[in-house]
This record gives structure tokens, C-alpha cells and sequence, in this order.
């Protein structure tokens, strides 16, 4: 295929004589200005997955290839770890749940968010101040605002402010532990997340509202659409692209999210390991326990489900610029 | 300047011995030293890491700026809680630290198995450490945790009584009671503050090594010390055998009785080692009990709350007895000092750490040292020397079962375990069935 495209390229420009050095210019000349990206991501992509896939065949402590054991990582996890899937009892836990719940819960939340604040926002004055509140904690490292949220659930009322309003509105209510129980973690982490991520989702959407043509809606207007109708029939669907573009963001950041779990669920990732996710088992297998060849299975079994939907965001891209 | 800076690089390279290193011999070099320090001349920085922070770890950097003025060697000293898993990934990226302190003998044999770890008393006649000055500084049950397969790979440098309750003396005389001898002691005295309307204990059990050490101190007094070896260290003994599932009975009775923790079990499970300490200590406290090693004393008095007099204000007593066949055993952990990158600047340094000088400075800080060199009557600190005393007492001193196990079983899996134990006192035996399924897959 690249041949190809290569080829014909020549044509485009006037006619000059063929000789066997121009030709072979031709031919080398947009290899020469793809190599260093191309080298980049061959030693610092390319190479490091398949060296993890081929320790993930591997057991034993450390990051060497002494110990083959075939595919005995991947069975053990998918059939004998409870803290990474447990199918055991109803509901199933372990981290691979905890990741299906944050998808189901988290990315449909944080777009919701992002697209209500999007909306409102562009109907009021101080659209700008609005937006940049909910920005501002993107500015916010991981870690801090991890630690923040770890403060407003403190299960100390003179601490947590969560837990201060509850005994205040509610004389005599106990304090609840909102880290540290197991049915109330996620839901706490994931709200942290979301305060997070709201702003970006927030900015995009609302960029892209803009670009809406005001005619339209005035159109939809004059034939006699409410406001309600103008958003789910008029502005959702124009939304769309831009919707799922968030929406692929927002679930390779689930996939891979690791920080706040590790910061406000403690080195054990929450009550019980109640709070794991894919990515922090990967992590405490490898570093914490050693087992760097178990904690590649675990990097492997979320590449193939990262794929496809890079795969998709791929082939957005392409069928944009086809354009 | 040349020639001064090439005289103590061969004192530093050929003083095997503490006596070479750090005797008055020295004494002209070490000054020459400092001054070669000052104009910036070439000494390598030697990078350390360990786990402790705070208080702990300014009571560590008093050694190595003693260190560092006697030999114009610099340290970079790097903190992190959690380790281990910094350490791996340095090691794996070809990037050691120069010495590290691990607490967990299983781990230090994980590395030694790899290969990563710098022996330190071979080859024979060209030793990093003269085993007569290790021997002479540590007792052999101190030197062996050091060793992998006969070979010495770590010093103990860092030992602290893990079998210390601390409590507060003048809570303890407005409520008219004594520091308990026997378990059953404790369980009244638990129940006379939750009788007076307080709660007894500040809990911490978000880090799952606070409640593995509440275990270990339980089992050691229920167990023969070859139980416990069996059971954390070689595994000959079950999860579901008898003593285990005995100790994982009062360990839920402890965990499991409404009133004895702020916020019953989730409370529990989400409260941090300081926090912890902070229910019982901080200036508004909300318990009066707290149970983790002697390190604690060292935490509240620089961390916590720094207007609480040390032995009057806060005070430990020993972890008390459960069967009287078992006696009290100690249970206590520590930090060794190993080596992954020899040079020239950290050889010195692991020589300077096993000298009395070295010794005498950290347990002035208050911390615990097992050396043998310190003069425990110096110690002016009271807790600091009653700390000496119960280790230097002890009939039998049992180290951290959950540091010696092999990473995966001591650590996250135990830990959840014991969390589901506190949400759950009633499961014991299926908890004990867990714990040995995954011992026994891990193994």
C-alpha cells in the first residue's frame, strides 16, 4: 500500500529525466523523514510490548526470562485470583468488576457533566468564569487531588466536611467511613474522578457546541421546538462525533486509571482490595509482589482490551481526513 | 591536593574494619576531608533509600550528616513508603540505589536470589564488613536475618519492639485502672473506657501491616517460635491448623467488638497508621490506646503532637500475655542495610553505620538500634531506654512473620485478608481456608 502511495507521488510534480539516482531519491526520501518517528516508537513502544508479552510466559521473581510457564499466568488469573476477577460469589468482584463499574458508571457521568455545564454554560454572561471553575481541576495533579478528596471523606467530622454536614443536618448520625468501606470506596473514588475530568469534557463540548450553525437552532426555534427539545433533538445529535471522541478518551482513561486508587485506597487498593482496578493489580503484582511476568499478563490482557478502541479512534481519524 | 584526596581514598578503600575507618587515626583525614568536601572536590554522591519519614527519618539523617562531616562523602537520602516497589523498578531499569534499609527479610532474600544484592562478608580476607565487627555489634539471631544461604547480605541496623501498646498515663489514672498483664486484663480495661464512655483503641488497619503486626503479636502468644517460623517462613504449617485459626479468633474479638475502635470496622479499614496514632495522641484526641511498634514513641513526639512529655504523657506497656504456657514473647521488626552498588563511598558508609559512634547517635534520637555497642544508660530518653530494655529482656524475640514471608503472601493478600476479618469476626475459618489456598498457590 505504501508502495503505492509512494509512486505515484512523482507524478504530481513537472516531468524531470529518470535517472537511477533521482529514482532512488524518490523511493528513499519519505522513508528518510518517517525514520525517526518510526525508530522512536519501534524502541519505545514496539519493542517494549512484545518483550512484556514474552514475560508474561514467564514466572518466578523479577524481570528475567528464567522460569517458562507458558500460559499458566494468564489461567491462574482468570480462574484463581480473587482479587483480580472473582466470579465466585454474586455480585463477582475483583479488579476486572471494579473496571466494568467504572466504565458503566464513570464515563457516562463525566460526559453527562461536561455536557450539561457545556449547555448551560453557553446560555449565561459569565460563561468564561463558569468554565474555568470547572477546569481548574485539571490544573490539579493527580496525587493532590486525590489527597484533597482523601480530607472532604475523612471519616473525622472535624476533618471531612461531607462528614461534618451529615452529623450537623442529621444530630447523632455516625460519621461515615467513606474510604473505608468496601460498598462506598469506588463510588467515592469515581466521584473524585469525575471532578477531575469534567472540565475537559466540559471544554470540548462546549467547543463544539459552538461550532453548531446558530441558523439551525433558530430554524428549530421559529418551528416551535422548547428548549428541552432544541437540546436532545437538535444539539445531542450534532454533538455526536464529539460526544464519542470524549467518550473513547474517558474509557482509555478508565482502563489505564491507577493514581487515585493508589492514593486514596492505599497500598492495598482500597478495604479488601475492594477498590482495585486492572491496572493497579498490574502494578502491586509487579513491584509490590515481584512477580514481574503475573503483572505482564495482567499489562497484555489490557492491551487487548485497550485495542479495540484505539482501533476505532483510528479509523475516526482516518475517515476524518479522507475528508 | 591531589595527593591528600588519594590518602583517604585508600583509608576509605582499605578500612575494612570499623576500628580502620573510624578510629582517631582518621581523626587528620577526616578533617582534610571536610575541607576537600568544601572546594567541591570529587567525592560521589551515594544515593539511600529508605522508608522512613518525619521524625524518623530526621533521627536518621543526624547519622549521615555525622557520616558525611567525618568523610566529605555526600548522601542523598530518598524516602518512600513503599519501597520495595521503587527499588524493583530502579533495579530493573539498570539504575540502582547505592544502599537501601529493607524492613522484609523475605524480601532481601528475593533480591539475593536475583542477584542484585552485594555480599558483604565474602571474599574471605577482602570482606566489606569484618565479621568479627558484625558479630561484635549484633547478637548471631540479629546477624542471621541478614543472611541468604550463609551468606551476609544485610546489617541490621534498625530494630524496634513491635509488642508495645501505648496509652496515655493520665487517662488511665482518672479511670483508676493499671496496665494490663494478661489478655483478659485488657479486654476489662477496654471495657471500663468504653464503659466511661470512651473508646479504648485508635485503629490504622487501612495499612494492612498494622493488622498483620496485631496478628503476629497474638500468634506468638499462642504459638511455640517454630510455629511461627513454620507458618510465615518455610509455611510446614497450615493457615487451618488449630493455633492459626485460635489466634484468628481473638484477633476478631479484638477487631470485632462494637466500641472498641472509632467507626467500628469501617473505621478501621479506612483509618492510616498516623491518623491512628492520631485518634489516640493528636491534641483532640478521640481514643485512648494505640497498638504499633516502639517507632510510635518517636512519631508522637515530633510528628503527632509535640507538647506530650515522653513517659508522662504518653507511655507503652508490653503487649500483654494470652496463654501463660507461651509466655510474652517480643515481636519487633527493623530496617537491614543492603548494598546494590559497590563502590569505594558505599563501603564507607556501610562501615561507618556498624560502629559504636553510629549507634550512640541514632539511639540518642530515641530510635531503636539492636547494636550491642550502645551504652543503654546514655539513653536519656525514658521511653527510648524502657524500648532497649524490653528487646535487650526479651526471652524470645520474634521477627515480623509478615516480613519474613515471601512478598505475595506477606504482603497485599494477608492484608485483605485481615481487613475482611475486621468487616467480617464471624468468618474465621472461611478466612483461614483463603489464607492457605493462596499460600499454598503462591508457594
Amino acid at each position: 500500500m505504501t508502495e503505492g502511495g509512494l509512486r505515484e507521488e512523482p507524478a504530481l510534480i513537472p516531468k524531470k529525466e529518470e535517472t537511477a539516482v533521482s529514482r532512488m531519491r524518490d523511493r528513499l526520501g519519505p522513508w528518510l523523514f518517517v525514520a525517526p518517528a518510526a525508530l522512536l516508537i519501534l524502541v519505545f513502544i514496539v519493542y517494549p510490548t512484545f518483550w512484556t508479552m514474552r514475560l508474561s510466559l514467564f514466572g518466578g521473581l523479577g524481570f528475567n526470562f528464567t522460569r517458562f510457564v507458558g500460559f499458566d499466568n494468564y489461567v491462574k488469573l482468570l480462574t484463581n485470583d480473587p482479587q483480580f476477577l472473582d466470579l465466585s460469589k454474586f455480585p463477582p468482584g475483583g479488579a476486572v468488576v471494579n473496571n466494568i463499574f467504572w466504565l458503566v458508571v464513570y464515563t457516562p457521568a463525566v460526559i453527562f457533566v461536561g455536557l450539561v455545564v457545556a449547555v448551560l454554560a453557553d446560555k449565561v454572561k459569565y460563561e468564561s468564569i463558569m468554565k474555568s471553575v470547572v477546569f481548574t481541576p485539571m490544573a490539579i495533579a493527580a496525587t493532590a487531588a486525590a489527597i484533597i478528596w482523601l480530607f472532604v471523606y475523612s471519616a473525622d467530622p472535624r476533618i471531612g466536611i461531607l462528614n461534618a454536614l451529615l452529623t450537623t443536618v442529621v444530630p447523632g448520625a455516625e460519621p461515615v467511613s467513606f474510604v473505608g468501606n468496601v460498598d462506598l470506596v469506588n463510588p467515592a473514588i469515581i466521584i473524585a474522578a469525575i471532578w477531575i475530568n469534567a472540565g475537559f469534557t466540559t471544554v470540548v463540548l462546549s467547543a463544539a457546541l459552538k461550532g453548531i450553525p446558530v441558523e439551525i437552532i433558530e430554524a428549530a426555534r421559529v418551528d416551535g421546538a422548547s428548549g428541552p427539545q432544541v437540546f436532545t433533538r437538535i444539539q445531542v445529535p450534532m454533538l455526536a462525533p464529539t460526544i464519542s471522541v470524549v467518550a473513547v478518551t474517558m474509557i482509555i482513561y478508565v482502563i489505564k486509571v491507577f493514581d487515585l486508587i493508589f492514593v486514596m485506597g492505599g497500598n492495598n487498593g482500597g478495604p479488601l482490595g475492594s477498590a482495585r482496578v486492572v491496572a493497579f493489580s498490574q502494578y502491586v503484582e509487579t513491584f509490590n509482589n515481584g512477580r514481574a511476568g503475573y503483572g505482564s499478563a495482567i499489562a497484555v490482557l489490557m492491551l487487548v482490551v485497550v485495542l479495540p478502541f484505539i482501533l476505532l479512534n483510528v479509523k475516526r481519524f482516518r475517515a476524518e481526513a479522507g475528508r | 591536593m591531589l595527593a591528600i584526596l588519594a590518602i583517604i581514598a585508600t583509608s576509605c578503600t582499605q578500612g575494612t574494619t570499623p576500628a580502620a575507618s573510624g578510629a582517631p587515626a582518621s581523626a587528620g583525614a577526616s578533617a582534610a576531608a571536610s575541607a576537600a568536601a568544601t572546594t567541591g572536590a570529587a567525592k560521589r554522591t551515594i544515593t539511600v533509600i529508605a522508608n522512613w519519614g518525619g521524625g524518623e527519618r530526621a533521627a536518621f539523617q543526624k547519622v549521615l550528616d555525622a557520616f558525611t562531616a567525618k568523610t566529605g562523602i555526600p548522601v542523598n537520602y530518598e524516602q518512600s513508603r513503599n519501597l520495595e516497589a521503587l527499588v524493583r523498578t530502579r533495579v530493573a531499569g539498570g539504575n540502582p540505589p547505592d544502599i537501601i534499609f529493607e524492613p522484609r527479610p523475605g524480601a532481601l532474600a528475593e533480591f539475593a536470589k536475583a542477584g542484585n544484592l552485594i555480599p558483604l562478608d565474602e571474599p574471605v580476607g577482602k570482606e566489606i564488613l569484618d565479621p568479627k565487627a558484625v558479630s561484635a555489634a549484633l547478637g548471631k539471631s540479629f546477624v542471621d536475618l541478614g543472611r541468604v544461604d550463609g551468606t551476609l547480605y544485610g546489617y541490621m541496623f534498625k530494630a524496634d519492639s513491635k509488642s508495645t501498646i501505648w496509652y496515655k498515663p493520665p487517662s488511665l489514672k482518672a479511670l483508676g485502672a493499671e496496665t494490663p498483664k494478661t489478655i483478659d486484663d485488657l479486654y476489662a480495661l477496654a471495657d471500663k473506657y468504653k464503659a466511661a464512655g470512651k473508646i479504648p483503641f485508635g485503629s490504622g488497619g487501612k495499612d494492612g501491616w498494622v493488622l498483620t503486626d496485631w496478628f503476629e503479636n497474638i500468634y506468638a502468644r499462642v504459638a511455640t517460635p517454630k510455629q511461627y517460623n513454620d507458618l510465615f517462613v518455610t509455611h510446614k504449617l497450615a493457615w487451618t491448623d488449630p493455633s492459626v485459626k485460635k489466634a484468628l479468633g481473638i484477633f476478631a474479638k479484638i477487631f470485632g467488638t462494637p466500641g472498641y475502635f472509632p467507626g467500628g470496622a469501617q473505621g478501621i479499614v479506612g483509618t492510616a497508621f498516623t491518623e491512628g496514632i492520631g485518634q489516640a495522641f493528636s491534641k483532640s484526641p478521640v481514643a485512648e490506646m494505640y497498638y504499633e511498634g516502639g517507632f510510635v514513641g518517636v512519631i508522637i513526639g515530633t510528628d503527632i503532637n509535640k507538647d506530650l512529655k515522653a513517659g508522662t504523657d504518653y507511655d507503652f506497656f508490653t503487649f500483654p500475655t494470652i496463654d501463660p504456657a507461651f509466655g510474652s514473647p517480643i515481636t519487633g521488626g527493623g530496617d537491614l542495610a543492603v548494598m546494590f552498588k559497590d563502590s569505594p563511598e558505599g563501603r564507607a558508609l556501610m562501615q561507618y553505620i556498624i560502629t559504636k559512634d553510629a549507634a550512640d547517635i541514632y539511639a540518642a534520637t530515641g530510635s531503636g538500634t539492636p547494636s550491642k555497642l550502645v551504652d543503654s544508660a546514655k539513653i536519656t530518653d525514658p521511653i527510648a531506654k524502657k524500648l532497649h530494655d524490653q528487646v535487650a529482656a526479651a526471652t524470645v524475640f520474634l521477627y515480623d512473620g509478615s516480613d519474613l514471608a515471601p512478598s505475595a503472601l506477606g504482603g497485599d493478600f494477608l492484608f485483605s485478608a485481615l481487613q475482611d476479618l475486621v468487616t467480617k469476626p464471624n468468618d474465621v475459618d472461611r478466612i483461614a481456608q483463603a489464607l492457605e489456598n493462596f499460600a499454598k498457590s503462591a508457594s
